[in-house]
């Protein structure tokens, strides 16, 4: 998907975003989170949107989140001072290919719903794990194709429509999986129906 | 919003209120996205300098845009 497409699908999604694609995605948000919460420490939120998971971190995290949609960030602005979320050190607009962060900067990168509607989402995970640091993890929920049955006849007649609903339907596993530094710990698949995956990885 | 955000700008350094204003911590994190390098902060203009690069990026109600296409050229 292009970056123009992106940026023009999120400002239109912007103000109803958190009542349509935002409440089906809820259960990854819960799952990520707890597993953040239970090592608390500086995490890096890729594609944070309007900031929907912020307020679930247990607030001995140190928060930062970024995302390429100017629009999404005023939301979670927004957010954060409403709910006074003190935990949320900063937010900043940035392209996930190019981090603006120090090698080894966090103990958590997490990565929810953004990694199939990111342009090159291989040079993404390599600058992931480059912000990581060796013993840290990253978790990631997404929907990954199936390789077969129904559904994955389905997500594939869909795929066209990818730049339309500003998500991928037919986005393999294997292009996120590309960076010998991050090895796979957990891997789950996740209510409603099983369409989201939560993966835990380790930054060796 | 604005001006809740325009007040903590004021503000400066150590007076920043989570989400809004830029926290000066945050430079031992954040470099250039270009060049890896340093940054300083110049607080007068709401600018994060990228010597290295030769490039200003903005700081915009309390956002830095640490977008290579958004940044201004140096002199």
């Amino acid at each position: 998907m292009e970056p123009q497409a992106i940026e023009a699908s999120y400002a239109r999604w912007a103000p109803i975003y958190d009542r349509t694609f935002g409440a089906v995605t809820q259960a990854g948000r819960r799952r990520a989170t707890a597993a953040v919460n239970a090592a608390p420490g500086e995490v890096l939120e890729v594609g944070v949107g309007t900031g929907l998971s912020l307020p679930l971190y247990d607030p001995r995290n140190r928060v930062t989140g970024i995302d390429f949609s100017a629009e999404m960030l005023e939301k979670a602005q927004a957010r954060v001072t409403r709910e006074r979320l003190s935990h949320v050190k900063a937010l900043l607009r940035m392209d996930a290919r190019h981090l603006a962060f120090a090698d080894a900067s966090f103990d958590w990168v997490v990565a929810l719903h953004i990694l199939s509607v990111v342009p090159e989402p291989e040079r993404v995970m390599h600058e992931i794990a480059r912000v990581c640091r060796p013993g840290g993890h990253v978790a990631i929920v997404n929907h990954f194709s199936r390789e077969k049955g129904m559904m994955a006849r389905i997500e594939r007649a869909a795929s066209p429509l990818a730049d339309l609903l500003g998500w991928h339907p037919d986005f393999p596993l294997s292009r996120i999986l590309v960076d010998e530094r991050l090895e796979i710990v957990r891997r789950e698949t996740l209510p409603p129906l099983g369409m989201m995956t939560f993966l835990l990885l380790r930054k060796r | 919003m604005t001006e809740a955000n325009g007040q903590d700008i004021r503000a400066g350094i150590g007076e920043t209120r989570p989400g809004t204003g830029f926290d000066p911590k945050m430079l031992e994190v954040l470099v250039c996205p270009l060049t890896h390098g340093p940054l300083e902060y110049d607080a007068a203009v709401q600018e994060l300098i990228s010597p290295r690069a030769g490039l200003a990026f903005p700081i915009r109600n309390g956002i830095p845009i640490m977008l290579v296409d958004e940044a201004r050229p140096l002199e």
